[in-house]
């Protein structure tokens, strides 16, 4: 019972965030985009404790787990040949991308667990390197900021398990020449708006009229907030539907134009919270298994933060990314929810030797 | 870590640039429109409506959502309205090149046409249909250049006047009282401050402030006889001003021809314009205001001023013999015959000329041009209408400065009879003959008798104003009075044709000439002589004589003779007064 009240303050920050991201959802789209949400965060409540409560210790058979991945592979096979993003279930639509994360974290933490040495071998990482691209190949067809979102995040990952100085040289001097070579030719395949995206950013205008328009919209939304905000369902931007997307991309943009920089700032300090609560968890885990997973959820989330509201504020170019809690959308809140969860798992079963 | 990046950049955002989001999206957000304030009206004396206000339809459309898809969108309207594309294209093009911003395609549209085109809208883009206040004139060209009219302003005036909240969809009053009262008759603009989504959408209005009507002018004109006068001058060109003598009262002030003010407002095609503009008879300018030759009208003047300076007697007779001689001149009367011996009566009754160039050549220039301004020529009537010409009393001092010349005697003579460089306005003789007719007071005409606002409030009212008094005497007023009456009522008197059986009327013809006597046959039929070459014709007279109610000035422009196309004129108008004033 130790551990769970060690994770105190840690699940009530996660909690608190959530609140924060139905009052969000509830200024945003609205009462029935509200029940939605309030629906999935009770559906993603049980996804957590389900993995909080699981033994993270049996994903270690590596070879199970491999056969549900070819499963997942075929299913996201399937979406890219139909060029679709949403797999409908009646009722529920559900994105599969969004689940690519938690697959690639528990896959690649299994994987790195085994090895002993301080580095990764050769084999170990071509093996990661494979089952990163696969997902994030075909999910880059119809939907390319997450699947540079899961690159970013297997990279990271692949980095914390350690690479040698020789092998670290190769793979970037790879990776340039890659780039050079494939830039043009990505470039050439991007769509309009992903193009202008790139150009509005590494072009920036003197004035607001060289930005696109979203992201004018959503500077206005956060400068014009101040310091306390325009007040819980009175913003100009999202009562007046000036923000394209406000309750998915740039619901960050409603937070900060109602409640300022102070809600900015509070929500902030939530996200560096957990961040700090996870990675502490992952120093202090049991096992390599354990370590990998909690860094790899801390992972996720930093990545989606970062990327989400600096594209907001036009620090980063503008992505199609979901902020996490904040954000409406059921795929992306249960797959963070998963990921937490297993952190949690890793959490509690510290002291546990069974 | 990388979260303080975003910290930063958001503390940045929020705090620093704070100001300038929030007024972006303040710029974003809000916006005005303004609202048209109704002109003020105005009635004539009874409180008829002369000219109003009424709601209308108007469809605007932005050439700048036309572009590239103009002939598709006009293809769409032309069926809409049920016009030619060729005509609504071509009328679109005008417009285009003369204005800016939002055109004015047209007006006064019905429920109906209304009720299709905003059913068809989506197809439309560019397309505004907005209710607005519009002048319209009940009568029209009866009262055109009494009122005056109003168009759009003009690109270079509302460069000038938008500080004084004037829009590019604004009328001006442009002539007559519409321009002289424009400050009271514009009223003020309304404000509707509008909340705005990001699709156009009004959500809501956040504030504003209604507009205030423009005030109304009450006038002291008699619309009956305005009517009536004008009919009378249809398809001539003249003016007929009626004041009363009592106060300077305009009843009726009439210039003809004239066009149709609320064809202002609509628009003239470049043609129909171009035509307006080339009349002979000049429609648009207002003849009351205009300075011409005042022929023998002028000739009171003369005989009062004589009489004042005892040059003359009422009783001296003066031998016509058809013409008078000053050194190797000759000056010719009117009559080539002569009218035998004439003393001041039958001088005035038959307009003898040799006699008013004898009393001319007694006289000095410059004492009779001082007393004919102090009598009011020469200088503004006091109507204020604008576009007033002053005319010229002309002296030695004007002889100098304008031609660098001597003044020579025989000028004298001719001004004497109202004919070389003098030039007056009907507004002025007219005021004249009503100090004539009052006993020698001066009284400045006016029009307005007061100005209120629209709930019935009188704001200002206007009363008659003495100028002067004539500077003689009232018994050499009635002599010259007994000669006008003489005039009019005598078995040789010159304006017989304005004579009643009720009343007695005094007046005076006149018949000044445009071109030299010597380039044209005199007794050449009226028929021969081109238009341009016609006398005017004068007639002024008032009436009853002992008590008088009415001075009618009345002038034909290239008319021919003043007793037989001005005197008839007037005695119409006179015993339709009569007959229905009381």
């Amino acid at each position: 019972m130790k551990s769970w009240f060690s994770a105190g303050p840690y699940l009530g920050g996660l909690l608190f965030l959530l609140l924060l991201g139905l009052v969000n959802q509830w200024s945003a789209g609205g009462k029935p985009l509200f029940l939605r949400q309030l629906l999935w965060t009770i559906v993603g409540l049980g996804v957590f404790s389900l993995a909080a409560f699981l033994d993270y210790r049996r994903f270690r058979a590596f070879q199970k787990l491999l056969g549900l991945y070819l499963v997942f592979i075929l299913l996201l096979l399937f979406l890219a040949f139909t060029h679709q993003r949403w797999l409908h279930l009646g009722p529920l639509s559900i994105q599969p991308s969004e689940f690519a994360k938690p697959f690639l974290v528990v896959l690649l933490a299994s994987l790195f667990s085994e090895s002993q040495e301080e580095h990764l071998s050769w084999p170990l990482l071509a093996g990661a390197t494979i089952l990163a691209l696969g997902p994030v190949l075909l999910i880059a067809i119809s939907d390319l900021d997450q699947a540079f979102l899961i690159l970013v995040i297997a990279c990271s990952l692949i980095l914390f398990a350690g690479l040698s100085r020789k092998t670290l040289l190769v793979l970037g001097a790879g990776f340039f020449l890659l780039s050079t070579l494939a830039g043009p030719v990505v470039w050439k395949h991007l769509k309009p708006y992903q193009r202008a995206r790139l150009i509005s950013f590494f072009k920036p205008g003197k004035t607001h009229k060289r930005w696109s328009y979203q992201t004018r919209q959503a500077l206005i939304a956060v400068g014009s907030g101040g310091l306390t905000g325009q007040g819980f369902k009175r913003g100009l931007s999202s009562r007046l539907h000036y923000l394209p997307a406000k309750h998915t991309d740039l619901a960050f943009a409603v937070w900060a134009e109602e409640w300022g920089f102070a809600g900015s700032l509070l929500v902030l300090t939530l996200y560096s919270f957990i961040l700090s609560c996870l990675l502490k968890a992952a120093y202090q885990a049991r096992d390599l298994m354990g370590r990998f997973l909690v860094f790899g959820a801390a992972c996720v989330l930093f990545w989606e933060i970062f990327f989400n509201i600096g594209g907001v504020i036009h620090l980063l170019p503008a992505a199609s990314l979901p902020l996490p809690f904040l954000s409406c959308g059921g795929s992306a809140l249960c797959s963070n929810m998963i990921l937490l969860g297993l952190a949690t798992s890793v959490m509690i079963k510290r002291f546990s030797f069974i | 870590m990388l979260l303080f990046l975003l910290l930063a950049k958001l503390a940045y955002l929020q705090l620093v640039r704070h100001d300038f989001f929030w007024r972006l999206a303040q710029q974003r957000t809000f916006f005005r429109v303004p609202l048209p304030a109704p002109r003020g009206r105005i009635y004539d004396f009874r409180g008829r409506l002369l000219a109003g206000t009424r709601p209308t339809f108007n469809l605007y459309i932005d050439p700048y959502y036309l572009r590239g898809k103009e002939d598709k969108v006009l293809k769409e309207l032309a069926s809409l309205l049920g016009e030619d594309f060729v005509r609504l294209k071509e009328e679109y093009l005008f417009k285009k090149k003369r204005g800016y911003g939002e055109i004015l395609l047209r007006r006064g549209l019905d429920r109906d046409t209304v009720a299709r085109l905003e059913a068809r809208r989506y197809y439309l883009p560019g397309l505004k249909l907005l209710a607005q206040p519009e002048r319209y004139y009940p009568w029209g060209r009866e009262f055109f250049h009494l009122l005056g009219y109003v168009s759009p302003i003009t690109k270079k005036e509302l460069q000038a006047l938008k500080s004084q909240g004037y829009g590019p969809e604004d009328y001006i009053g442009r002539s007559g009282l519409e321009k002289l009262f424009e400050k009271d008759l514009k009223g003020e603009k309304g404000e509707l401050e509008l909340e705005r989504d990001a699709f156009g959408r009004v959500v809501k209005v956040v504030g504003g402030k209604p507009p205030v009507p423009g005030r109304d002018l009450y006038l002291t004109v008699d619309s009956h006889l305005q009517l009536q006068v004008y009919r009378l001058l249809k398809d001539r060109s003249g003016a007929i001003l009626i004041l009363s003598p009592r106060d300077g009262k305009v009843l009726a002030l009439v210039s003809s021809p004239a066009p149709d003010p609320n064809q202002f407002i609509a628009g003239f095609t470049p043609s129909e314009w171009k035509e307006l503009l080339k009349d002979p008879l000049h429609p648009l300018l207002n003849k009351a205001l205009q300075s011409y030759h005042p022929g023998s009208t002028f000739k009171p003047l003369t005989a009062l001023a004589a009489l004042k300076a005892g040059l003359v007697k009422p009783q001296e007779e003066v031998l016509c013999r058809g013409f008078h001689r000053l050194g190797r001149r000759v000056f010719r009367c009117w009559r080539r015959w002569g009218h035998g011996k004439m003393e001041l009566i039958q001088g005035l009754a038959q307009s003898c000329d040799v006699y008013f160039y004898v009393l001319g050549e007694r006289l000095d220039i410059d004492y009779l041009a001082g007393f004919a301004r102090a009598c009011g020529f020469g200088k503004p009537s006091g109507l204020a209408l604008p576009g007033e010409e002053v005319g010229i009393v002309p002296d030695r001092f004007w002889k100098r400065k304008t031609f660098g010349d001597k003044w020579h005697k025989g000028e004298n003579l001719i001004v004497a009879i109202g004919q070389g460089a003098l030039e007056v306005n009907l507004v002025q003789l007219v005021k004249f003959y009503a100090a004539l007719a009052n006993g020698g007071t001066l009284y400045r005409p006016y029009v307005i008798s007061s100005l209120k606002t629209p709930e019935g409030e009188t704001l200002k009212e206007f009363g008659p104003r003495k100028e002067a008094r004539l500077p003689v005497s009232s018994y050499w007023l009635e002599w010259i009075k007994r000669g006008l009456q003489e005039a009019v009522n005598g078995k040789k008197g010159t304006g017989r044709a304005a004579r009643l059986k009720e009343v007695v009327v005094a007046g005076k013809t006149g018949t000044a000439q445009v071109v030299r006597i010597k380039r044209k046959k005199k007794s050449a039929p009226k028929e021969e002589i081109p238009y341009e070459e016609r006398d005017h014709a004068w007639f002024v007279a008032f009436a009853p004589v002992k008590d008088p109610q009415i001075v009618v000035g009345v002038f034909v422009e290239h008319g021919g003779h003043g007793g037989s196309a001005a005197a008839p004129l007037a005695g119409k108008i006179l015993k339709t007064y009569f007959a229905g004033g009381k």
